[in-house]
């Protein structure tokens, strides 16, 4: 019984000591073939179960909200006409804008080189804030690219690169950092994740004025965003006069917990 | 029990984990199910049999995180030894009612447990690996995290359940009557 104990906790010491080699080996980079490779057997599954379950999810929900049908069909009705009264005054301040445009000689908006991809699969440990996308390597993706929804709203960058699966972090992920920038008052401050799905707009001067419902894009400092991608509206202003700099909680327009298909900007 | 039904098994549980889970249920509430698999497992027959399958889901669902490959291994085989170790364990498990009692219990403190532990091995690979790759989000004790912990209870009576009608039935019925013919 003795020598048995023994053995097993030897077996015990070595099982835990090759792990930590193991991880160490792996925070070195080793881990990515292992992982594309993985990922390259494993990601048919991911998307298979992932689009199966996001229909099976969508008929339960689409049965839990018959009773709301009819009340949020008449707001969309009153909505969809006025926004094609703001859609007819947008096509003349657009016309107008491409003139000025032109004659300031800055690039063409909203002409990025996008590669459209499912999410596949998410990170359980990262509270909702890393994803896996069916496009890699193979399709031109690399490290740090933008990644964005339709109308060209920011929801992340690319983190890690495989074959033909890729990790895309998001702007609510408590490492992100993204230059900002708020359109009404031209405030500048930088958007950080906090605990949750949520977004801060930290840094800002105490001598800017920054209100709720204020838009807030990217700024294109530093080049790793483009200039222009909506991240969302200002909600509360935080501020204090004994405080270097102001802060503001941030709406995005985007439901981070139902997220789809995704666009990664390749060039800009 | 056969590897194959093993394999299959753990397969799937990190296949959902990983893929299906996040349309029905948002973050803060999702089950960690290979969790609740290893804890069977190792409630079942013992941590050493399925040490093997535990490092095999552990590896499963490092490949679909941010992690270091190892790091979900190490945190689960630390804790199915930590239950292993639990001798009261096999004395109520002829009990049904108390021995799923004490199953809910193991699976709750091991959750809690898994996920302190998942900071504190974070932020030790952040320090001394200098991977700034690496985020962690406090333990936040709210109704979100009460729903987890009822999911994962639920999923861990699921896959016990299961686990005991592959021991009896250990052979798919198609394959078996394939073989004999």
């Amino acid at each position: 019984m003795k020598i048995s104990f023994l053995k097993k906790t030897w077996k015990f010491i070595f099982t835990v000591a090759l792990l930590v080699a193991v991880i160490f080996i792996s925070s070195r980079g080793a881990d990515n073939p292992v992982k594309g490779f993985m990922l390259v057997i494993t990601s048919p599954f991911f998307k298979t179960f992932r689009i199966f379950s996001g229909g099976v999810a969508g008929f339960f929900d689409f049965l839990g909200s018959i009773g709301d049908l009819k009340r949020e069909n008449e707001e969309l009705t009153k909505q969809n006409q006025e926004l094609l009264a703001e859609n007819v005054r947008l096509e003349d301040a657009e016309k107008e804008n491409e003139i000025l445009r032109r004659e300031v000689n800055l690039a063409p908006r909203g002409k990025y080189d996008l590669e459209a991809s499912f999410i596949i699969a998410q990170d359980p440990e990262s509270q909702g804030n890393r994803f896996l996308i069916d496009k890699g390597k193979d399709s031109g993706i690399s490290e740090n690219m933008p990644v964005i929804v339709s109308d060209s709203v920011l929801i992340g960058k690319v983190s890690e690169v495989f074959p033909n699966t890729s990790r895309i972090s998001l702007i609510t992920d408590q490492g992100s950092a993204v230059n900002a920038e708020v359109i009404e008052s031209g405030a500048r401050g930088i958007v950080r994740g906090t605990f949750g799905l949520s977004l801060i707009l930290d840094m800002i001067s105490q001598a800017d004025v920054v209100k709720e419902g204020d838009k807030v894009i990217t700024s294109g400092l530093g080049k790793e965003f483009p200039r222009g991608l909506l991240v969302g509206k200002i909600g509360t202003v935080e501020q204090s006069p004994d405080k270097l700099f102001q802060q503001a909680t941030i709406f995005s327009p985007v439901d981070f917990s139902d997220l789809r298909v995704v666009f990664t900007i390749k060039n800009f | 029990m056969k590897n194959f039904n093993l394999f299959i098994l753990v397969s799937i549980v990190v296949l959902i984990q990983l893929s299906a889970l996040g349309s029905f249920l948002s973050p803060a509430r999702m089950p960690n199910l290979a969790l609740a698999l290893v804890i069977s497992l190792v409630i079942f027959q013992g941590f050493e049999r399925y040490l093997g399958w535990v490092i095999f889901s552990g590896f499963l669902l490092d490949a679909g995180t941010g992690w270091p490959m190892g790091s979900t291994p190490l945190l689960l085989v630390l804790i199915a030894l930590g239950i292993d170790k639990l001798n009261s364990v096999a004395n109520i498990r002829s009990g049904q009612s108390l021995f799923l009692l004490s199953l809910a219990v193991i699976l709750v403190l091991s959750l809690f447990i898994f996920d302190w532990a998942s900071i504190g091995l974070s932020s030790i690979e952040k320090h001394f690996l200098n991977n700034s790759q690496l985020t962690y989000s406090p333990v936040k004790i709210d109704f979100d995290y009460l729903m987890k912990s009822a999911y994962t209870v639920l999923s861990g009576f699921l896959i016990y359940f299961i686990l005991k009608k592959l021991q009896t039935n250990d052979f798919p019925k198609i394959f078996q009557q394939k073989a004999s013919s």
